[in-house]
């Protein structure tokens, strides 16, 4: 069909490609504009729970991709049991049906005084109030012989959706009858605390299938990691875990388990229990805020936002909330619930702000959902409130309890499967 | 200012009073009804609203069977397998707001 060049240049402009400076940068409305950066889980949420809570409050979304992956569920993408297609969402309800202004550009600084986000192609925008939510970033080079290049080829993290994912595909596939695939678990704190774990039990369940005298073993700079108990004895249940035969082998810390340097060609993780040659070797780096958040001057000393813990506004500049991963959250572990939870409470605060009203108590909950196997879940379900700035999770709530009663980890499978649907509508649709 | 502004001033500064009188009292301030239900809508859906057999829709319920369910899930007389462990982080009035928030969405 031909398309005359006015048209194209309109149809542009609507998806906010060619808006001139000036544009961008005009007087915000009476009710208040709201920039929100990182079109991720929390920043989708955000944009979308502000429109609820705020109708008359312009909102631009600023994200560079036109599509986003969600590390959720990703590592069924890896063992084959989803594709690509089913971790992906796109912007197109949040334009259509909630009138937010999506735009795909990427952030290259800010003025905090005069209130104005710079565009790499896109010129300036002045916001009333900002929110950005970063994610994370990989640290390179804590390690000797690991670097980025390393992690785009033979040791893949797997830690993004996408590429990563399907590299990590790619070289399961490829462990010879009887090889090894290793894992390198990162130190706390980092994004998805039991999805190291989650991953390690589906490549044995896959080995169990396709590679039956293959085995996985986990490098782990911990002693413990979360829903550890859950996970270990469904390891016995179901990867012989404990026996002479166990698929899964797991050194934490305090056998060695710490990672001294790495030699990528020869594909040996030398730890300190002792050099391990692998088939396959999946690199979890430590972890810290996304490269925005240090661009925009938000992290702390240890590379992380703090934030007043009610209202997500930043404790470094004033009218900045950062939401997720990224963010300072104390007990709220790095996860896209807790992502999604946090951007509502900050889209509240924002809404109540901008409208002259005090916030209100807020109210947080994560709810995560592991695989150790297609027909076995397991879950950790935590409340959170804030006493003294401080996130403090509730005692009552909890990991999922060990029974004899087969339904229960079958029931947690299916839920986590019909789960990630529904989340993710709550966060894009 | 128009009546209706006038009238809507008035009572949200009788709201704002019964509040300010709830916080002197030594109940301590709780999380509105919307912001509770949205701690529910990452499972159940926004604004409760689900289609998805196994986390049905809140939207609409019954607002004592929601109070009633959660109480029971909370005190384990109702078996399931997250909600027991969930419902724990809720106090009564707590649930009672979730409950008012739900059963008023149409």
């Amino acid at each position: 069909m031909p398309i005359s060049r006015r048209e194209l240049l309109k149809a542009l402009a609507a998806a906010g490609a060619l808006l001139p400076t000036a544009t961008l940068a005009k007087p915000r409305g009476r009710a208040g504009h709201v920039v929100i950066i990182g079109g991720g889980i929390g920043g989708a949420t955000a944009a979308k729970y502000l429109r609820l809570a705020a109708p008359a409050v312009r909102i631009t979304l600023i994200e560079p991709g036109n599509r986003f992956l969600t590390c959720l569920r990703s590592n069924d993408v890896m063992v084959g049991h989803m594709k690509l297609d089913d971790i992906t969402f796109t912007y197109d309800a949040l334009r259509s049906r909630y009138g937010i202004e999506v735009i795909h550009d990427r952030c290259i600084g800010f003025d905090p005084k005069r209130k104005t986000v710079q565009l790499d192609r896109g010129g300036k925008l002045g916001y009333d109030k900002l929110i950005v939510s970063p994610g994370i970033d990989m640290i390179h080079g804590d390690v000797e012989g690991y670097n980025r290049e390393v992690a785009e080829s033979v040791m893949p993290h797997g830690w993004k959706a996408g590429a990563q994912t399907l590299l990590l595909k790619k070289q399961l596939e490829a462990v010879p009858a009887g090889g090894t695939w290793l894992m390198v678990a990162p130190p706390l704190p980092y994004r998805c605390p039991p999805g190291p774990y989650e991953r390690a039990s589906l490549v044995a369940e896959w080995f169990q299938r396709h590679n039956p005298t293959a085995k996985v073993v986990i490098l782990d700079p911990k002693d413990a990691f979360t829903k550890d108990v859950p996970f270990r004895k469904a390891w016995e249940r179901l990867y012989g875990y404990n026996t002479p035969n166990s698929m899964i082998e797991w050194i934490p810390a305090a056998q060695g388990g710490k990672v001294l340097r790495v030699d990528a060609a020869a594909g040996i993780v030398h730890a300190q229990a002792g050099a391990f040659r692998a088939d396959a070797i999946n690199y979890i780096p430590p972890q810290r805020a996304g490269t925005l958040a240090f661009r925009l001057g938000l992290t702390n000393r240890d590379g992380w936002c703090p934030v007043n813990r009610r209202t997500f506004e930043s404790e470094v500049v004033r009218d900045v909330h950062v939401i997720g991963d990224a963010s300072v959250a104390d007990a709220m572990p790095k996860s896209g619930y807790s992502a999604n939870s946090q951007a509502k409470v900050a889209a509240q605060a924002v809404a109540d702000m901008l409208a002259g009203r005090t916030p209100g108590e807020p109210a947080m909950i994560n709810v995560c959902y592991s695989l150790v196997s297609q027909d076995y879940g397991i879950s950790i379900a935590d409340i959170f409130k804030v006493v003294d700035n401080r996130i403090i999770k509730l005692p009552a709530s909890g990991v999922s309890p060990i029974t004899d009663s087969p339904a229960q980890p079958l029931l947690e499978a299916i839920y986590q499967r019909n789960w990630h649907r529904t989340f993710a509508n709550d966060c894009f649709a | 200012m128009s009546l209706s502004q006038r009238l809507a001033r008035l009572f949200a500064l009788i709201t704002a009073t019964f509040a300010a009188s709830a916080i002197a009292g030594k109940e301590p301030a709780i999380a509105t009804g919307k912001m509770l239900g949205d701690t529910c809508a990452s499972c159940h859906g926004t604004r409760g609203k689900s289609f998805d057999e196994y986390m049905p829709s809140l939207a609409g319920i019954d607002r004592q069977q929601l109070v009633r369910a959660m109480r029971d899930y909370r005190a384990d007389r109702r078996a399931s397998v997250v909600m027991n462990r969930i419902a724990k982080g809720y106090d009564d009035r707590e649930i009672e707001a979730i409950a008012d928030y739900f059963s008023r969405i149409r």
